[in-house]
């Protein structure tokens, strides 16, 4: 009976065997009543070898529940049922000449039997191998994309960091070519820069006053030679620390030379200078240096000269004025401040 | 013979919600990792509703798969998706990324699977409640605005009924908010709902 079922199938499907696509057709027991001539030549199984076969027995993955299921209910009369090559890759193992297999979108439909109510399954499977594989293609190709995007903006991030890091480098160089490494005060370079900017600031705002304070430590070679350079490295920290309190914050202070320190007070005149310039004076004689007893305390000797009233012609004027007047307050026995006199260089005396 | 439409909305609530159950256990024996179902509602409009509110359902396109029925009532079926939805689901079937899911060779076919796995479910399970069998189209993918997705869909001279049914796919670490929309064509003699 089944051969004459058999070749009835064939028959009846001969039509199918034209078909550029492969087809087959399951009876309801998953006897292989058909198979067409695309279908020999995809998997190079011929027909009167399979067919009256059960197709679980000659590809067992198919009674796998999540084909087998589906395969049962077209068997009902039920709607086509679709397996996507995206989710299946192949129904029926079919290779290419270099050996890999083809890539399948397979649809099963009912076929009515002759018997009302039984319907067969016909699976209809298109060959989309070259389509998945542009497809694999394209998607590799937007895999490596996304790799070189993502790698690109890893460098990117990177060269942010180093950029910022070359930023705080920067910062850092520039506080140590304005600084002194001792003291932390600017240094006498910056005291320049700053005291040219302020010249000519001042010279600009008629009534803005600038004065200078040029401070010596007064025999600091014998505390040197006494009590070693450490101490007299510390003696500098805490002098430098005590101008720092004692001025503004809008006032510049920088270390000049070894135990020199110069001082711009921007908007101040001489008066208000010279009452500034006592204030460190004091300041530095009262200054305690917890622990080491000096038999004579640290004393400052300070020049000063201011914009308004002694009048320089450019900003290295000012300094020398300044210098002078120092040299005046040494003179007149240390530990004093002294402001240059304009006329004929005499000193007064405050 | 029975048309789904004579049932209360209740019932034919349930008949869909029992579909696409079925549709989502077949999804989820083609998957390592399960998709879980949530249907958050059923509603039904008439195509007065939409001329009246044309922005009802937006304006943004929709990956949308189409899948016509005849048999004891025709219509069409729908299942909808936002282009990013869709995407995420596809990546979470095929193991894809969901940039490459979105291309649309992947996204076509694996979306047709479960469209058809989905509304055969839900159409298979009415016709078994009906003990009436339906007749489906294949699946075709579209794209597009919802109003021109319908567009063709509903006829002036019969009387159309929009079953919208929100549903919920819960993949991995994605929630996927999905539509079905059954559109069934009535005669004028059909009762109203």
């Amino acid at each position: 009976m089944d051969s004459d079922i058999l070749h009835s199938a064939t028959t009846c499907f001969a039509l199918l065997d034209h078909s550029p696509i492969g087809h087959f057709v399951v009876r309801r027991d998953f006897m292989i009543i058909f198979w067409n001539r695309c279908m020999e030549t995809w998997t190079g199984i011929p027909r009167q070898e399979i067919v009256g076969q059960n197709i679980v027995d000659r590809f067992p993955h198919l009674g796998e529940a999540k084909y087998a299921n589906r395969i049962r209910s077209v068997f009902a009369g039920g709607p086509p049922t679709i397996f996507s090559s995206q989710l299946h890759k192949q129904l029926i193992p079919a290779p290419l000449p270099g050996g890999k297999l083809r890539f399948q979108y397979s649809v099963v439909t009912a076929v009515p039997e002759q018997s009302e109510g039984v319907f067969y399954a016909l699976f209809s499977i298109q060959d989309v191998t070259s389509l998945t594989e542009a497809i694999e293609n394209h998607q590799s190709a937007l895999t490596k994309a996304f790799g070189e995007m993502e790698e690109r903006k890893k460098v990117e991030t990177k060269l942010v960091k180093y950029t910022e890091e070359l930023k705080r480098l920067n910062e850092v160089l520039r506080e140590r070519s304005i600084r002194d490494g001792l003291t932390g005060l600017h240094n006498h370079r910056y005291f320049y820069h700053f005291l040219r900017r302020e010249f000519l600031l001042s010279n600009r705002r008629t009534g803005c006053g600038l004065a200078c304070l040029l401070l010596d430590l007064d025999n600091f070679k014998k505390v040197n030679d006494t009590h070693g350079h450490q101490f007299g490295d510390t003696v500098l920290k805490t002098v430098a620390t005590r101008i720092r309190k004692i001025v503004r914050e809008t006032d510049v202070v920088s270390r000049y030379g070894g135990e020199e320190f110069a001082i711009l007070l921007p908007g101040t005149n001489l008066e208000g200078a010279l009452v500034i310039a006592e204030k460190i004076r004091a300041g530095v004689e009262n200054q305690a240096f917890p622990h080491h007893s000096l038999a004579t305390g640290v004393t400052v000797s300070i020049g000063v000269a201011a914009i308004e009233e002694h009048r320089p012609e450019k900003p290295q004027d000012l300094l020398i004025f300044a210098d002078r007047a120092l040299y005046r307050a040494k003179a007149s026995g240390r530990n004093c401040v002294r402001a240059y006199s304009e006329e004929e260089e005499s000193i007064i005396m405050i | 013979m029975a048309n789904p439409l004579d049932f209360p909305l209740n019932t034919l609530r349930e008949m869909v919600i029992a579909g696409m159950e079925r549709g989502v256990s077949s999804l989820n024996q083609l998957l390592d990792s399960p998709v879980e179902l949530e249907i958050p509602s059923v509603t039904i409009y008439k195509p007065d509703d939409l001329s009246d509110r044309p922005n009802i359902f937006g304006e943004a396109p929709l990956s949308c798969v189409r899948i016509g029925f005849s048999g004891p009532v025709a219509g069409t079926a729908f299942l909808l998706f936002t282009p990013l939805s869709a995407a995420h689901l596809v990546a979470n079937l095929v193991g894809q990324n969901t940039a490459a899911s979105l291309m649309n060779g992947i996204m076509t076919e694996t979306l047709n699977e479960v469209g058809n796995i989905i509304i055969n479910g839900v159409i298979g399970t009415i016709g078994n409640i009906l003990k009436q069998s339906f007749v489906l189209t294949l699946p075709l993918y579209l794209e597009g605005r919802l109003s021109d997705l319908l567009k063709p869909e509903i006829h002036s001279d019969s009387l159309t009924v929009l079953l919208f049914v929100s549903a919920r796919f819960k993949a991995k670490e994605w929630m996927i908010d999905g539509t079905i929309f059954l559109i069934f064509e009535v005669g004028p003699g059909a009762p109203a709902l």
